[in-house]
């Protein structure tokens, strides 16, 4: 007896974004009175409740698949030609990673080449953010619903209007958090970082988060050495969840000079933490912020840095930014989105055969 | 506030940094050497990653090859010994190109070493420290605990005039020690998770490595020096480049303190894993004394921690 609804995954793994999401799904369509199950491309779970994907039928009432990377598990959605309900949280282009890590680029190339395929297999659409949703319209998916990626926001910041965060020692920590890669222009933010240095001599710059590929981190570390910020840049690495929160909480500005963003939860968790935003104009990223932080269309070091100084500088502008930011992240409560997911499926889970 | 306009804001933040470019050509350079700066950087790095796009090297390879792995031959009798044959051959000859190959890596490696080692003499003649930021020694032994209340109090004691420099910071007892007593100070440390625990508490500790720090300070620049922490963990030759780098950036009144476990009190683990790191105390004394300090040693009562070396400068700051 199949379940009403397969979850398709590639992998499923500790701490990453995609898996929480998928399970949240889970708990939600159970909590519903739904049977589901999860298909994986390789198992990892030891109770062994996923299932492999070469064992998959497709006969479920529905298959969601989770898209955002060339994967086998969509390879057998589009062999067998199942109508599935994709869920997309865009693919990087490969050309950020062509120069730095070659399988990677094949690897979101294939996943392109396989969204078109799937285009023509998706019952629905559902999108982390209307930048990803515009993607599968222009695909030609017509039903096409914004719900973001589920996940538990963690806070512990001041409630808004309470407190200043400046008071390490009024220098200014400006924070990143997340994967150091090539497409979340590191680079560019430490550039910005040096001119910032000139304003704020005793600022530093925290990056949080693991590297992929390790060359681009070997690179990062090269260029803060030779503008000579090196003893100002914390490289903090993958962190647990409670030193990320503290990392928030420390924190005088996050910054965020990404070129490709379908979402962009560290955003959203710096806002919820009353952590200032300041970010480059690109892809998701103004959506993900809204009014709640400074978002800017120039990203050259100088540029940047003023808008770091801006922030630093003036306490009135933090404390606006906060209280928005506090505000804005509430669209993101686990209580909302849940409620946006189900609405998403609804309809299609609860149609008997 | 809440009426304030964010994208005004974000519109007069990208107005100002034009003008600025308008009025200061060294803002304007400033940014073109930044980005010819990481263009190297990137071009030298991601250069050793390219490949042909076309296919990794092992299909084209395939591709090219010329013979056909998967040809069928059938599986008769007289063709069943011949593949037989060939399969045995292909492994013997295959066989003997990996050792080939092996004696080749070997030798190669071998000529390796010894440039590495010449180089490294040399480096070590003229004083030079590397610029790695994580230094020899790293992830051999575990880094060592925060210092006791009491060593803390100890070597706040002894830090003669300012600025001081705490190498390596840990979470920043030493530094806020010091602090409290109204002299300048601050710490470095590489372990991340130590940096945010001294930032939580507003100590000044700074990222980095050790060593690539204090090359980078200015000569003359600390009135005390506290080695302490992960240095206990650094290899002889560091150790020997950090008193003469100490040596140099502290001023001619200049003060050390040094607070490290003797390496002969290591369990047997430790001692094997970390033979050659660290050195005691009576020998820090000594390698002070040879650098004209005039050194010696204090008791402390610590289980871990059971002597401090106090070096005072006597004589001119000597070359590396």
């Amino acid at each position: 007896m199949s379940p009403t609804v397969d979850l398709l995954i590639p992998q499923m793994a500790t701490g990453d974004a995609t898996s929480n999401h998928t399970r949240l799904i889970q708990q939600l369509l159970e909590e519903k009175g739904f049977e589901t199950r999860v298909v994986v491309e390789r198992r990892s779970r030891s109770d062994g409740s996923d299932l492999s994907v070469e064992k998959w039928k497709g006969d479920a009432r529905v298959s969601i698949l989770q898209h955002s990377i060339g994967s086998e598990v969509a390879q057998f959605v589009i062999r067998k030609k199942t109508p599935v309900v994709l869920n997309y949280h865009n693919i990087t282009p490969a050309s950020y990673f062509q120069a730095w890590q070659p399988e990677l680029a094949k690897s979101v190339k294939r996943g392109r080449q396989q969204l078109g395929q799937l285009a023509r297999l998706t019952r629905r659409g559902i999108a982390d953010s209307e930048f990803n949703a515009q993607e599968l319209r222009d695909l030609g998916i017509d039903d096409v619903v914004v719900a973001p990626v589920l996940w538990k926001l963690g806070s512990g910041g001041p409630p808004a209007g309470q407190g200043d965060r400046m008071d390490i020692d009024g220098a200014g920590t400006v924070l990143f958090v997340g994967r150091l890669a090539p497409n979340k222009c590191q680079h560019d933010l430490i550039a910005a970082f040096a001119v910032l240095s000139r304003f704020r001599p005793q600022s530093r710059l925290v990056l949080v988060g693991q590297a992929s590929p390790p060359q681009y981190l070997y690179s990062l570390k090269s260029f803060a050495r030779q503008l000579g910020v090196h003893s100002r840049v914390v490289f903090a690495g993958k962190v647990s969840d409670k030193n990320l929160l503290q990392w928030y909480q420390l924190s005088d500005v996050l910054a965020c000079t990404s070129e490709h963003e379908g979402f962009g939860v560290p955003l959203v968790e710096a806002m919820a933490n009353g952590l200032p935003v300041v970010a480059y104009d690109a892809a998701a990223v103004a959506e993900t912020v809204q009014d709640a932080g400074i978002v800017i269309r120039d990203k050259r070091p100088l540029t940047m840095a003023l808008a770091l100084h801006r922030v630093l500088s003036d306490p009135q502008l933090r404390q606006s930014l906060r209280g928005r930011g506090i505000e804005s992240a509430q669209r993101f409560d686990i209580s909302v989105t849940r409620e946006q997911m189900w609405i998403a499926l609804k309809d299609l889970v609860e149609v008997e055969d | 506030m809440s009426e304030l306009d964010l994208e005004k804001v974000s519109a007069e933040i990208e107005a100002d940094a034009e003008k600025r470019r308008g009025q200061d050509r060294e803002i304007a350079r400033l940014e073109q050497d930044i980005e010819q700066a990481w263009a190297e950087i990137a071009e030298s790095e991601s250069s050793l990653l390219a490949i042909d796009e076309d296919g990794d090297p092992l299909e084209q390879a395939a591709s090219l090859a010329a013979i056909d792995p998967h040809v069928p031959i059938g599986s008769r009798r007289g063709l069943r010994s011949i593949k037989w044959l060939i399969r045995k051959l292909s492994y013997w000859y295959a066989r003997f190109l990996t050792d080939q190959f092996n004696v080749f890596a070997g030798a190669l490696i071998r000529h390796l070493r010894n440039v590495e080692t010449r180089l490294g003499r040399l480096e070590g003649a003229a004083g030079y420290l590397g610029d790695s930021t994580v230094p020899a020694g790293f992830g051999v032994l575990d880094n060592p605990p925060e210092p006791s209340a009491g060593v803390v109090s100890h070597v706040a004691g002894l830090a003669g005039s300012g600025p001081c420099l705490v190498l390596s910071g840990g979470e920043g007892a030493i530094v806020e020690a010091i602090g409290e007593r109204g002299i300048s100070a601050h710490g470095v440390e590489q372990d991340p998770d130590r940096v945010l625990a001294g930032l939580r508490r507003r100590i000044d500790i700074r990222s980095g490595g050790v060593l690539p720090h204090l090359v980078g300070a200015e000569d003359g620049e600390f009135g005390t020096i506290v080695l302490t922490g992960f240095v206990e963990n650094l290899p002889l030759r560091d150790l020997i480049g950090m008193v003469n780098q100490a040596s140099l950036k502290l001023k001619r009144t200049g003060r050390i303190v040094v607070a490290v476990a003797d390496p002969a009190s290591r369990a047997r683990v430790d001692a094997e894993l970390g033979s050659g790191l660290g050195l005691s105390p009576v020998t820090w004394r000594h390698l002070l004394q040879q650098a004209g300090f005039d050194a010696s040693l204090e008791p402390c009562s610590d289980s871990r921690i059971t002597e401090i070396v106090v070096a005072q400068r006597t004589a001119p700051p000597s070359q590396p």
